[in-house]
């Protein structure tokens, strides 16, 4: 078990290296000089620019400004925000919990959702409840993820007043909740914006699910059970669900990028102040060192939940411990 | 006489399926009497395994138990039966032990766990109790340090050790009638003997009856009492064991003879019956083996034979063991039978 | 021990846009030609693809032929304060929007723009992900782990991030700037795909046989690995259709994907956006279009799939 967080931490370390490199080579690729714009930017200082052109080896010759630059992000060190003038780590460090509340609701609520949805499924294939809903998570999955947020902000916020229509807190009253308030203030807010993203998230789980006990079903373990005397119930829910659990737990990790993706949209139209909040925000004011930093956190939070999904599945999969 | 424990009588399991109606079993009748072993012989494709599945109602669509079959166990029709009955007979009174033990068990679970289940679904026994009993039980079937052993996963075992597995977990209910689907044929000849021998001592000690489906004679010839050998869906010979040996009747069951090797045998070439066995959605007109067989003429496409009579307690589907009227005189002109072969 | 769902559908907004790898296809190896022209008739014969085809062709013709069919131009306002947020109407079919346009001519043009876009950053992509992930299946060894390495990092980058981070650094955005850089962002995995067949087909006799005969690497590769990795490839492309199509809309309401004033069916929500609860046609008639389009893209591939590999099983 040891050895296998080790070899996969080596694995992480590596992919977000390459990250790191290829933002370099994207830095040093795009138009202008490199970090030029940075410099030039009449937002900085003179003893800012001073800083930054020493940090940065700037005159240096370029393979001295990759490893600087390697050092400089091994030490945690993100650059100061263009526009807010701040640590990018701190804004970062204000936002990222912020966002990965909202994913995780989204996934925990959209994976329970879409695995006992398409177990039922595929429990009853054939049947009208079963053609209802695959019929529904091939629709879900065609709709646009910022235009569900607008739809079901339309609906639930603005014509029926369900829910609040922006932000995570309600800026007027929540200094003055108690704590038990503030919690639920935020929570109201929470609700539409994850929800979004589990209705997304449940209708491709689902599919999947379906598909993957469905693949069990036909296998000898099955009928085994079956010719115990069990019910057909827990023939199909306790033993053949348990097998096709595992490549949902797979694909757990694969829908990881593209989560944080959707998440950018979903807190646009809310304004949800999360990472992808602030990385549009950054895109806006031309604010490069907060955009590279939500690509290094961001590829980073993906690499760690991989390696945790990793770690489920071969809790889950007695097979795979050994290894 | 007593009643014997199961009965088939005219079972028929056909497959509606898009490429015609298979009819994989076609007519299958015997029993089998309390602590008796009816060895079930046959090719793959004469429909011995499907017949076995049907014992249990484990037939899955497009597969279906035609209406006119009956399957009488302990008082009952279990063809009649509602699900809730039928499963209270599966792993409880009839139990089934599958043919390849890599794949039959659930591999996330561990073994203890998938054979105290049988305990806790059928007499609600506790997690602790039904766990002790499967203790028990892989202990009963030779396995070394069950305790341990009962917190391993199936892959963590070998072949052998997991049909031991198979078998303890069909035991735990002690059940009157254990079905064996081919129990050793995924297995070492050296394993083979090992779960032979261990089914017939746990028959002696517990006098329950077996079901035991298998394409080897061999088996056949050290476990069974009685045999039925199954062709083109049908039962074409059942006899006493020794009496197959001794005076096979149907040319099917002679070839299955000739075709096994055999120590101290001065041959350098292995006999074969020639031809493959026939689609189940297409048997041949008259008798289903006439197409492979050295014996067959005329009358053999025209009529389908019954079981005939060959000595005591042993019948055959042949029209060679017609006894009732020479057939090659009645019908006149070109009867005569092809190839030698004088009637055994 | 991860078996791979066959049959399975890939989903496609970019919520959950990944990949899921399918198994290579076992198929036995006819001539290409026939392959694909038995796939296309099985298609054709499929009522549900059918539907699809004639759908994305309707669009597409619709996009070609729209300065025919618009009433107006799409670009001029029609009347500074008359005219602007009128709901459907007999003269204005889908409304107009906040600067006085009328929105089917918008939504016409948009169409062009729109698929234009998503099928040609999805050639260009899958080009790309094609050559380098058939390369690497086909040399194997190292430089095929090398190379997925790369590919497996790329691919840990949530696209939208990435997008972001190329719009920031390279400042101005054109149509063309956009369809490379959705291109360039979107092949990776594709090359995942192309790798396990170029992988599988490699193992090949025919390929064996091929390099026995005396075939240089390059000529083996063009003639019997190449044609094996097109049909597969063709899915994801599909599949990546639906996704850029969605992306760029998602980008243009967001404001950072066609400039202005061309029309696009994302910025048409975009101009309802501060009105969504009064001008509603501004955000349902370009949403239609959007969830039609992935529909239909998303059902021809899962169809096309399916017709690629007989022995499979359809999702449905």
């Amino acid at each position: 078990m040891a050895a296998f967080l080790l070899r996969r931490a080596i694995q992480g370390l590596a992919i977000v290296f390459t990250v790191v490199t290829f933002t370099f080579v994207l830095i040093h690729a795009a138009p202008g000089e490199p970090f030029g714009a940075l410099l030039e930017d009449p937002r900085f200082t003179m003893a800012m620019r001073e800083q930054l052109r020493a940090r940065y080896g700037l005159d240096r010759p370029l393979p001295e400004q990759y490893a600087r630059y390697v050092a400089k992000i091994a030490s945690g060190d993100l650059d100061i925000s263009l526009s807010k003038l701040r640590p990018v780590r701190a804004i970062l460090a204000e936002a990222l919990p912020r966002t990965l509340l909202l994913m995780s609701v989204a996934l925990a609520v959209g994976f329970a959702l879409g695995i006992g949805v398409g177990a039922l499924q595929a429990w009853r294939v054939g049947s009208r409840t079963d053609r209802v809903f695959v019929r529904l998570t091939v629709a879900i999955a065609a709709v646009p993820d910022f235009w569900l947020a607008l739809a079901l902000m339309l609906v639930f916020a603005v014509k029926l007043q369900w829910f609040p229509v922006t932000g995570i807190v309600d800026d007027a009253m929540h200094p003055f909740l108690s704590p038990f308030g503030k919690a639920k203030d935020v929570l109201r807010h929470l609700v539409l914006p994850a929800g979004t993203l589990t209705i997304l998230v449940a209708a491709v789980v689902a599919r999947h699910q379906r598909a993957a006990l469905l693949d069990v079903l036909p296998d000898d373990f099955v009928r085994t059970a079956r010719a115990k005397g069990l019910s057909e119930r827990a023939v199909v829910m306790r033993h053949a669900l348990r097998n096709a659990l595992l490549p949902t737990i797979t694909l757990l990790g694969l829908a990881l990028p593209s989560l944080v993706g959707g998440a950018v949209f979903v807190e646009s139209v809310f304004s949800w102040p999360g990472m992808g909040r602030t990385a549009l925000d950054a895109l806006s004011a031309r604010d490069y060192p907060v955009v590279l930093g939500t690509v290094l956190v961001g590829t980073s939070f993906v690499v760690v939940g991989s390696i945790l999904t990793d770690l489920l599945y071969a809790a889950a999969d007695p097979r795979m411990r050994r290894a | 006489m007593t009643e014997p424990l199961l009965r088939v009588e005219n079972l028929r399991t056909y497959f509606h399926t898009a490429a015609g109606l298979a009819r994989a079993v076609d007519g299958v009748s015997f029993s089998i009497a309390r602590g008796e072993t009816l060895g079930v012989v046959g090719e793959s494709g004469c429909g011995k395994s499907v017949t076995a599945l049907s014992m249990l109602r484990l037939v899955q669509p497009p597969g279906r138990i035609e209406p006119g079959s009956h399957i009488w166990f302990e008082g009952r029709d279990l063809l009649s039966a509602s699900d809730e009955e039928i499963r209270r007979v599966r792993g409880n009174r009839i139990a089934m032990v599958f043919q390849e033990p890599m794949t039959a068990l659930n591999p996330v679970f561990t073994v203890g766990d998938q054979i105290a289940e049988v305990a806790r679904v059928h007499d609600g026994a506790s997690r602790r109790a039904a766990w002790d009993r499967a203790v028990d039980m892989l202990s009963l079937v030779g396995i070394p340090s069950p305790r341990d052993r009962a917190s391993n996963y199936p892959h963590q075992m070998s072949g052998g050790m997991r049909q031991r597995v198979l078998i303890a977990m069909a035991l735990m209910m002690n059940p009157a009638l254990i079905i064996a689907d081919e129990p050793t044929t995924a297995l070492d000849v050296t394993i083979q003997a090992q779960i032979l021998e261990l089914l017939a001592s746990l028959q002696q000690k517990f006098g329950t009856a077996i079901l035991l489906i298998t394409h080897d004679l061999g088996v056949v010839a050290e476990v069974a009492s009685r045999v039925i050998v199954m062709y083109g869906g049908q039962v074409v010979e059942e006899a006493p064991v020794r009496s197959l040996f001794a005076e096979p009747g149907h040319p099917y069951t002679k070839g299955l003879m000739q075709a096994m090797p055999r120590v101290g045998m001065d041959r350098e070439r292995l006999v074969t019956i020639p031809g493959t066995v026939p689609p189940p959605t297409a048997w041949p007109s008259g008798c289903r083996f006439r197409d492979r067989c050295a014996f067959a003429w005329e009358r053999c496409e025209r009529e389908h034979p019954g079981l005939q009579s060959v000595a005591p307690l042993h019948t055959a589907r042949c029209h060679l063991v017609d006894s009732g009227g020479d057939d090659s005189a009645s019908s006149g002109g070109d009867t005569r039978r092809r190839g030698e072969g004088a009637r055994p | 021990m991860r078996r791979p769902i066959r049959g399975c559908d890939v989903p496609s907004t970019p919520v959950i846009a990944s990949l899921s790898i399918p198994e290579p296809s076992n198929a036995i190896p006819l001539a290409q030609g026939t392959r694909l022209s038995q796939a296309a008739r099985a298609l054709w014969q499929d009522r549900a693809a059918r539907t699809a085809l004639v759908c994305l062709a309707a669009l597409v013709l619709a996009g070609v032929f729209a300065p025919l069919l618009s009433p107006y131009h799409p670009d001029v306002p029609l009347g500074i304060n008359t005219l602007n947020l009128r709901p459907p109407s007999a003269g204005h079919w889908l409304g107009t929007d906040p600067a006085s346009r009328d929105v089917l001519s918008r939504m016409l043009y948009g169409t062009r723009v729109s698929l234009a876009i998503a099928l040609l950053s999805a050639l260009l992509a899958s080009c790309m992900g094609l050559m380098y992930g058939g390369v690497a299946g086909y040399a194997g060894g190292a430089l095929d782990s090398a190379m997925m390495r790369a590919i497996d990092a790329l691919l840990s980058i949530p696209r939208v991030l990435l997008l972001i981070t190329v719009l920031a650094l390279w400042g101005n955005v054109s149509v063309f700037s956009l369809v490379l850089v959705l291109a360039v962002t979107g092949w990776f995995g594709v090359s995942r795909i192309a790798r396990a067949e170029a992988m599988a087909a490699r193992t090949r006799e025919y390929v064996t046989a091929a390099r026995a005969l005396g075939a240089g690497h390059v000529q083996t590769f063009v003639r019997h690995v190449l044609p094996h990795l097109v049909g597969p490839v063709l899915v994801a492309a599909t599949i990546s259709v639906g996704q850029v199509v969605i992306l760029e809309a998602g980008l243009s309401y967001l404001g950072y994907g066609v400039p202005q004033p061309n029309p696009t069916w994302g910025s048409i929500i975009r101009d309802g956006r501060e009105t969504l609860s009064t001008a509603w046609w501004l955000t349902l008639f370009p949403g239609i279009a959007l969830v039609g389009t992935a529909l239909a893209v998303n059902t021809l591939a899962d169809r096309l799939r399916a017709a690629l590999n007989p022995r499979q099983l359809p999702a449905q």
